[in-house]
């Protein structure tokens, strides 16, 4: 039973085995970067659901650290409401990367 | 510098064959996450927020110009195009892929480079003095002990599985550039009173969870010993050492838990046991090591140069970066040049493979082909004839990498913080890159004079904060990122823990905080002191007043 | 338990017994474990068969010391491969105690230990799955050359370096 399940919006995270980055359980199967299109779920027996879903990609070697994050989930958009996990989401530093590239880097949003 | 042998090369390249094995192997599913990741930790290899992060090895700091630009040709091939220095004279790598990363090592292997034990429970670089053999204030070069650290604690049979990461750090000179005393051993190498060089020996110093200074267990143990004393170290660490909380389990816990005296009497009665066993080296192997480090043959050049003179005279900003980022040379004629890699508003300790091709090239017009790795996160080209100072500030000023605040206040140390790293409570990065914007003005640094502000974006203080004149500590609190203050921490021989100023600050109240306390000592200070002064003549009440008084 | 020695698989030969136990009349090798040894048992002293010692991973070399020569064989218990304790009571114990019996790894240990376990002076290691076991050859020879002293034979490289003088080119 996921505990404090009650009213909580979850999706389940992990980072991809190969090329090590931040993966979502995807709604209909497989892992995407993109976190708006993670599957959701709202109830105990679905976030139980994800959790066996990421053990079995972990066991299949394409996934590591497989976990469940509290969201946002309206318009067909996500939010993490964890900063560090709105910062994992965002697929990269808040910063640009080294100094000549300037304009490469993604802003938080407020 | 150090040049492989035979069986240096075929450590390493076997390294890289055997990680090759274990990749295979994981992939395959033959070895699961939890037996795979000490594995990957010792040849440097993490799993981060976005990414696995890799931390290549730069023994010593020091490096030479084709190896610099395989670090370039990684960050190019198998990487976003730049690499970041580290507070332990290493460089990370943010997005390389694990399936790529033998062939990567195997790269690095080519150059005599590696990423062995820059991670996992076990013996870490041995880090030094950036201007080894080259300041006037050292016995002899430090990183010839560094060299025999670093192949002794390769691979060691006995010491892989530690309770705890182990950190060393050498120093030979006066001043303490390598923070020696915030190491799990840190060692001094001096002369006696008879004239024989040895070290002083300090163990349990480290900052993070519970920051200490290491305590002298022997004031002086000749030279020829050092192995066989630090494997006695060693030992007792590894036995006694506490496995029960992973929080308690760095010696300076066992150091602070047992009292140095009782440490001292078993290292001691260990190493009886032992000095005359086979680990210390024979002289003649000293000796091959410490010729790699013999000083190069300057050619004769002019000792304070009109010219050089000249040119400072005529371009202001050409004389501050001679005044915050030369120091001298131990030879007349030439100087030792830090390159900040600390641009306003830039990620500090970042350079694009760009700027590290262009480094190399300069440390061979303007040296002999050797750079160097602060562990303030900036590099150093240690043999620039003072002659050629302008044309190279003038190279530097093309790659952006002319910035004139070497321990100034924008020379702001920080760890990756939550931007990169999955152990991170805060970010730190944009913090320091918000007061390198705050404190823009050239002038205005050069007047504040030398002020270490260093960032760490959680209590694991990989930005050395407890040891910044300022520290900052990112710290989560209601989900935001708050950041605590800390005055008065020091990483030299004076070596102090910064104490906390109050309350902590919000991510949009903090630079205005250090913008406070910088004026507060402007207001303050007398003549001729620099913050550091200022703050232990009048204690940190006026800093304290200053940043809460409006609470 | 299967054992790898030399990387073959063998079987276990001998009994371990509980600290309650008394000595079986049909075994003629038997391990006991420390707290038994050290409570000094008549019927210990007075066993004509092969005598054993199990040591924990907290038990260090020095708690068993010289006596350490009594036994045909020291079996170091890793509680998790990342409790190193045991490389170096399994070196104490051969450098510094004159143990020459037989030195066994017990409980949990990664097949990329075994390089190192090899080293320090382990001559068996007991495996819940004898699979690692083929990889016990390739583990020897993975790395070929080592810097520091241990327990086993192997030429350090500073020692290799001046033997002969054309070998460090």
């Amino acid at each position: 039973m996921q505990k404090g399940a009650k009213g909580k919006s979850r999706v389940l995270t992990a980072n991809r085995l190969r090329d090590g980055l931040a993966v979502f359980l995807a709604a209909g199967g497989g892992w995407v970067a993109d976190i708006h299109r993670a599957q959701v779920a709202i109830d105990a027996e679905a976030m139980a659901a994800l959790e066996a879903e990421g053990r079995a990609a972990e066991a299949a070697q394409h996934v590591v650290g497989a976990y469940l994050i509290d969201v946002a989930a309206e318009d067909g958009k996500i939010r993490p409401l964890r900063n560090r996990e709105q910062i994992r989401a965002a697929g990269g530093p808040t910063v640009p990367g080294a100094v000549a590239d300037p304009g490469a880097g993604r802003i938080r949003a407020a | 510098m150090y040049q492989y042998d035979t069986f240096d090369h075929a450590l390493v390249r076997d390294r890289v064959s055997q990680f090759r094995g274990q990749v295979a192997r994981r992939l395959a599913g033959e070895l699961s996450e939890e037996e795979f990741r000490p594995l990957r930790l010792m040849n440097g290899l993490y799993l981060q927020l976005h990414a696995y992060m890799l931390r290549v090895a730069i023994p010593y700091g020091t490096l030479s110009a084709t190896q610099m630009r395989r670090l370039a040709h990684i960050a190019r091939r198998y990487d976003r195009g730049f690499g970041h220095f580290t507070t332990r004279q290493n460089i990370q790598y943010n997005w390389p892929k694990l399936e790529e990363v033998p062939d990567l090592l195997e790269d690095l292997a080519e150059v005599e480079m590696h990423a062995i034990q820059t991670s996992g429970n076990c013996i870490r670089n041995t880090t030094s003095d950036p201007f080894a053999g080259r300041a006037a204030d050292e016995v002899e070069d430090a990183r010839v002990w560094c060299e025999i650290i670093r192949q002794w604690s390769t691979l060691h049979p006995e010491f892989s599985f530690l309770p705890r990461k182990f950190k060393i750090a050498v120093s030979a000179a006066k001043v303490d550039r390598a923070a020696i005393r915030v190491h799990d051993i840190g060692l001094h190498l001096h002369r006696n009173d008879a004239g024989e060089t040895g070290f002083q020996v300090m163990v349990g110093g480290g900052l993070g969870r519970t920051p200490m200074v290491g305590k002298t267990i022997r004031e002086f143990l000749p030279a020829e010993h050092l192995l066989s004393y630090l494997e006695a170290i060693l030992r007792v660490y590894n036995q006694e050492g506490r496995r029960d909380n992973k929080f308690k389990a760095r010696i300076k816990i066992l150091v602070h838990e047992s009292s140095p005296e009782v440490i001292r009497e078993k290292v001691e009665a260990e190493w009886q046991a032992i000095r005359d066993e086979a680990v210390d080296l024979p002289a003649e192997e000293v000796a091959r090591i410490r010729a790699f480090f013999a000083a190069p043959d300057w050619p004769a050049r002019p000792d304070a140069p009109a010219a050089l003179a000249a040119a400072r005279a005529k371009q202001p900003a050409f004389d501050r970066w001679v005044k915050a980022n030369v120091a001298p040379h131990r030879t007349p004629g030439y100087a030792i040049v830090t390159v900040s890699l600390k641009p306003v508003g830039g990620p500090p300790g970042d350079a694009t493979d760009a700027q590290m091709d262009a480094i190399a090239d300069l440390s061979e017009r303007y040296g002999f082909g050797e750079i160097r790795v602060t562990h303030e996160q900036n590099l150093v080209l240690p043999d620039v004839a003072q002659e050629d100072l302008h044309a190279l500030w003038l190279a530097l000023g093309e790659q952006g990498l002319a910035t004139a605040n070497v321990n100034l206040v924008s020379d702001i140390i920080a760890c990756p913080g939550l931007d990169y790293c999955a152990l991170a409570n805060a970010r730190s990065i944009p913090v320091a890159q918000d007061i390198t914007r705050r404190f823009a003005d050239d002038d205005r640094i050069g007047l504040i004079g030398e002020l270490k502000i260093k960032i760490s974006g959680c209590i694991n203080a990989c930005g050395h904060h407890h040891v910044g004149d300022i520290g900052i500590l990112g710290v989560e609190k209601t989900g935001e990122e708050f950041y605590q203050i800390t005055l008065g921490g020091r990483p030299d021989d004076k070596a102090a823990i910064g104490t906390i100023t109050g309350r902590a600050f919000a991510y949009d109240e903090v630079v205005d905080a250090v913008e406070r306390i910088v004026e507060t000592y402007m207001a303050l200070r007398a003549d001729g002191e620099i913050f550091r002064d200022t703050l232990t003549r009048l204690g940190h009440d006026p800093f304290k007043e200053a940043l809460y008084a409006a609470d | 338990m299967p054992l790898i020695k030399d990387g073959q698989v063998r079987q276990d030969q001998w009994r371990h017994l509980d600290d309650d136990e008394a000595l079986p009349k049909d075994a003629d090798a038997v391990t006991v474990s420390l707290a038994r040894w050290e409570r000094n048992e008549t019927e210990l002293h007075d066993w004509n068969g092969r005598l054993g010692l199990r040591l924990d991973s907290g038990q260090l070399a020095e708690q068993v010391g010289d006596t350490a020569q009594r036994f045909d064989l020291i079996m170091i218990a890793f509680p998790a491969f990342t409790d190193g304790r045991g490389f170096s009571t399994a070196r104490l114990l051969r450098a510094r105690y004159g143990f020459t019996g037989e030195l066994r790894a017990t409980g949990h240990v990664i097949r990329d230990q075994f390089f190192f376990l090899q080293r320090v002076g382990f001559d068996t290691i007991e495996l819940a799955d004898p699979a690692p076991a083929a990889q016990w050859a390739e583990a020897m020879t993975e790395v070929s050359v080592v810097y520091q002293p241990s327990n086993d034979r192997r030429v350090t490289i500073p020692r290799a370096r001046w033997q002969t003088p054309a070998a460090a080119e």
